[in-house]
C-alpha cells in the first residue's frame, strides 16, 4: 500500500502523543529514517502541514484575524469574539488584530475555514454588482 | 432646492442603516496547477457545484468534481494565473448553468454560454443546468420523422431520423465535419417551421477553421438557424469538457418547447482526451488507454439526452451527430467502440475511398442506421431500397473483376450499374441536394436508365435530367413533394422526362 503525506502526518502526531520523552525520540528518529528510506524527505514540509492541521483539530485551535480599520474597542471586540466562538465551535481560539484602512468601517474575521463580512468596503463592493 | 433634497435623502438612508453581518464557510486552495485546484474546507460543497475563487483582480468560477475526505479536487473555467496557494473559494449553492432561449439562435457562444462574437451580451432569462437528466422512457415516442441531411448516400441509404444519434465516423481529412456542416445548410431546404435549429458544439478546433465554418453558414444564411458552441484549442481542458453539455442543454430547450434540434459534436475524441487530462491531473485511477473508469458513462449521459419526446410532451426531438476522429482507420480502439455501441448507428469514411475521389468517402458496408429507416418517406424507400445490396455486390464483385478474370454477362451487369450508381452518388462539399432532387436521381440509377451512358458521364447525365425537370415539369415535384409517394403514375411520368434527355 502507498502511504500518502496525511498518513505520514498522523503517524508523526501519534508520536507526539509518546509520554515518556527517550521514547518518543527513539520514535521520530525511526520515523526520519524511514522517510529516508522511502526517498521522501522532501515531503516534510507537507507532513508538518498537515500534521499542523490535525493537532488543531484535535484540540479545537484556531487562527483569526480579525481585520478593521481603526483599533475596535474593548466591547466591540467581546461582541466579535462571541460570534467567533458561536460560528468555529472551537475552544481556543487565537485571535490577531490587524488595522487595514480599506476596510473603510466595521470588520472583517477570517479564520482558516470560516469568514464574518461586515465592513463598509463589502457593503460598497456589493452595491457595485 | 435640489441639494437640500438630496442631503435630506442621504440623511434618512443614514438613519435606517444596519449593519449586515455576512458567515460564510470558505475553502482554501492548497494546490493549483494546470487548471486544477485542490481545496481545503467547504464540506458541504456538492459534487459539481460552481465555486467561485477570489483572485486580486477578478472573481473566477470553478467545478468541484473530486469531492474527498479533507480536501476537493475542482477544475477552474477561466483564468487560474491570478489564484495563488491560500486563496479564499466560496460555494455558489447552484450547479453550473447556462444561458438558454430563442436570443441563442445565429450566435456564437463559449462553453459557458457567454457570447465571443462580439454582438454584446445575449438578452435571455431562461437558465438551464448544464448536466441534466435524460428524458424518461415515458416521455418518449419512437423516431418517426426524417433528419434530412442532403446527402445523397446517406438520405438513401442511412436515414437519419429526428431525435437518433447517429455517429459520424473516420480518419482525418475524410470529410466528417463536411457532412456536418452539409446538414446544417440543407435545412434550408426545409420549410421554416418545420427546420430544426442546428448547434454545432466545436471541441478542441483550430479557431480559424470554426472561423471558416461560420463564414460558411453566414453566407449561405444558415446562422439564422444556428448557434456554435466554441471550446476552441486554446481553451483549458476543462471548457473543452464543457462544451458538448452546454450545447445539448442549448438544444434541449428547443426541444422541451416543441422545437426541432440538431446538435453537432465535432468531435467526441478530443472530448474524451480532455476529460482524460482532466481525469489524470485530479489523480483519477487512469484504465485503459490512461483513460478514467468513468469515460463510457462521460458519453453515454451526454448522448443520451437526444430524444424524440411523445405528442404529450409537444413532440420535440433533439437530434445529435456526434463526430468521432480513428487513428490510422482503428475503429475498435477504446473510444470509438464505447460511441459506437451508444449510438443509433454510425457512417464510416474511409480514406481510400477518399482519394480515389468518391466523395462523401462513406463506406456503406460498414455504416448503419439502427432506427432511421422508420422516418425515411415512402419514395425514397421504393427507390433506394435495392440500392444498398446493389452496392455491396457491386463492391464484392468489383475485387474479383480487378484480377481481369473473364466474367459472365449477368457479372459484368451488376459491376457497371455499380459503378455508375457510385458516380450519381458523388456529391461536391457544402452543396446538399434536396429530397426531391434526391429521389429522382436515385431513380435514374437504380431503375437501369444509365446502362448506355458512360461511367464519367452518369452524373453529369443525371443533373440534366434533374434540369430538364426543374426547369420543364415543376408539376411532377410538386406532385413528388405532395406525399413523397412514387406512384406507377408518377413513375410512368419521370420515364418519360429521363427518355426525353435521353434522345
Amino acid at each position: 500500500m502507498k502511504y500518502k503525506v496525511k498518513d505520514y502526518a498522523e503517524v508523526l502526531y501519534c508520536i507526539s502523543q509518546i509520554k515518556i520523552e527517550s521514547e518518543r525520540e527513539v520514535a521520530v528518529k525511526d520515523f526520519l529514517n524511514i522517510l529516508k528510506k522511502h526517498y521522501i524527505e522532501s515531503w516534510l514540509p507537507n507532513i508538518f502541514q498537515n500534521f499542523e492541521n490535525i493537532y488543531n483539530k484535535d484540540v479545537g485551535y484556531s487562527k483569526v484575524e480579525i481585520i478593521s480599520a481603526y483599533k475596535l474597542d474593548n466591547n466591540h471586540l467581546l461582541e466579535i469574539k462571541k460570534l467567533i466562538y458561536k460560528n468555529l465551535n472551537n475552544k481556543n481560539i487565537d485571535i490577531k488584530e490587524i488595522i487595514d484602512k480599506n476596510v473603510l468601517g466595521g470588520f472583517i474575521a477570517e479564520a482558516e475555514h470560516l469568514r464574518i463580512k461586515a465592513s463598509l468596503k463589502d457593503r460598497l463592493n456589493a452595491l457595485q454588482f | 432646492m435640489y441639494k437640500e433634497m438630496i442631503i435630506e435623502s442621504l440623511k434618512k438612508k443614514i438613519s435606517i442603516f444596519e449593519s449586515k453581518v455576512e458567515i460564510d464557510n470558505i475553502g482554501r486552495v492548497i494546490s493549483i496547477s494546470d487548471g486544477v485546484a485542490r481545496i481545503s474546507g467547504l464540506r458541504d460543497a456538492m459534487s459539481s457545484e460552481m465555486l467561485e475563487f477570489e483572485t486580486e483582480t477578478d472573481k473566477v468560477f470553478g467545478i468541484a468534481l473530486n469531492l474527498e475526505e479533507n480536501t476537493i479536487g475542482a477544475v477552474i473555467l477561466g483564468d487560474f494565473n491570478n489564484i495563488k496557494e491560500g486563496s479564499v473559494v466560496k460555494k455558489t449553492g447552484h450547479i453550473l448553468e447556462v444561458p438558454v432561449g430563442n436570443a441563442m439562435i445565429g450566435r456564437v457562444v463559449n462553453a459557458l454560454g457567454e457570447a465571443i462574437d462580439g454582438k454584446g451580451k445575449i438578452k435571455t432569462n431562461k437558465q438551464y443546468g448544464v448536466e441534466r437528466d435524460a428524458t424518461s422512457v415515458i416521455n418518449r415516442k419512437s423516431v418517426n420523422e426524417p433528419m434530412q441531411t442532403g446527402i445523397k448516400s446517406i438520405d438513401s441509404m442511412i436515414p437519419i431520423g429526428r431525435g437518433q444519434r447517429e455517429l459520424i465516423i473516420g480518419d482525418r481529412q475524410t470529410g466528417k465535419t463536411t457532412i456536418a456542416i452539409d446538414t446544417i445548410l440543407n435545412q434550408l431546404n426545409e420549410p421554416k417551421e418545420n427546420r430544426p435549429i442546428c448547434i454545432y458544439v466545436a471541441i478542441g478546433q483550430k479557431q480559424s477553421k470554426v472561423a471558416q465554418i461560420i463564414k460558411e453558414l453566414r453566407d449561405r444564411g444558415a446562422m439564422e438557424y444556428t448557434i456554435v458552441v466554441l471550446a476552441s484549442s486554446s481553451d483549458q481542458a476543462s471548457l473543452w469538457y464543457l462544451a458538448p453539455y452546454t450545447g445539448s442543454s442549448i438544444g434541449e430547450y428547443f426541444m422541451d418547447n416543441g422545437k426541432h434540434a440538431l446538435v453537432i459534436y465535432d468531435d467526441l475524441s478530443k472530448h474524451a482526451w480532455a476529460y482524460r487530462q482532466i481525469s489524470l491531473l485530479l489523480r483519477r485511477p487512469p484504465g485503459r488507454e490512461a483513460y478514467p473508469g468513468d469515460i463510457f458513462y462521460l458519453h453515454s449521459r451526454l448522448l443520451e439526452r437526444a430524444a424524440k419526446l411523445s405528442d404529450e410532451k409537444g413532440g420535440g426531438s433533439l437530434t445529435a451527430l456526434p463526430i468521432i476522429e480513428t487513428q490510422g482507420g482503428d475503429v475498435s480502439a477504446y473510444i470509438p467502440t464505447n460511441v459506437i455501441s451508444i449510438t443509433d448507428g454510425q457512417i464510416y469514411l474511409e480514406p481510400g475511398l477518399f482519394y480515389q475521389g468518391i466523395r462523401p468517402a462513406i463506406n456503406v458496408g460498414l455504416s448503419v442506421s439502427r432506427v432511421g429507416s422508420a422516418a425515411q418517406n415512402k419514395a425514397m424507400k421504393s427507390v433506394a431500397g435495392k440500392l444498398r445490396l446493389e452496392l455491396a455486390q457491386y463492391r464484392e464483385l468489383e475485387a474479383f473483376a480487378q484480377f481481369g478474370q473473364d466474367m459472365d454477362k449477368s457479372t459484368l451487369e451488376i459491376i457497371e450499374k455499380g459503378r455508375r450508381l457510385t458516380e450519381i452518388l458523388k456529391q461536391p462539399a457544402y452543396s446538399p441536394v434536396s429530397t426531391v432532387k434526391q429521389i429522382i436521381l436515385i431513380f435514374i440509377g437504380t431503375k437501369g436508365f444509365l446502362r448506355e451512358i458512360q461511367i464519367d458521364k452518369a452524373g453529369e447525365f443525371a443533373e440534366k435530367i434533374w434540369s430538364q425537370i426543374e426547369n420543364f415539369n415543376k408539376d411532377l415535384i410538386k406532385k413528388i413533394e405532395k406525399e413523397y409517394i412514387i406512384t406507377p403514375e408518377i413513375e410512368k411520368e419521370l420515364e418519360k422526362e429521363i427518355m426525353k434527355v435521353k434522345m
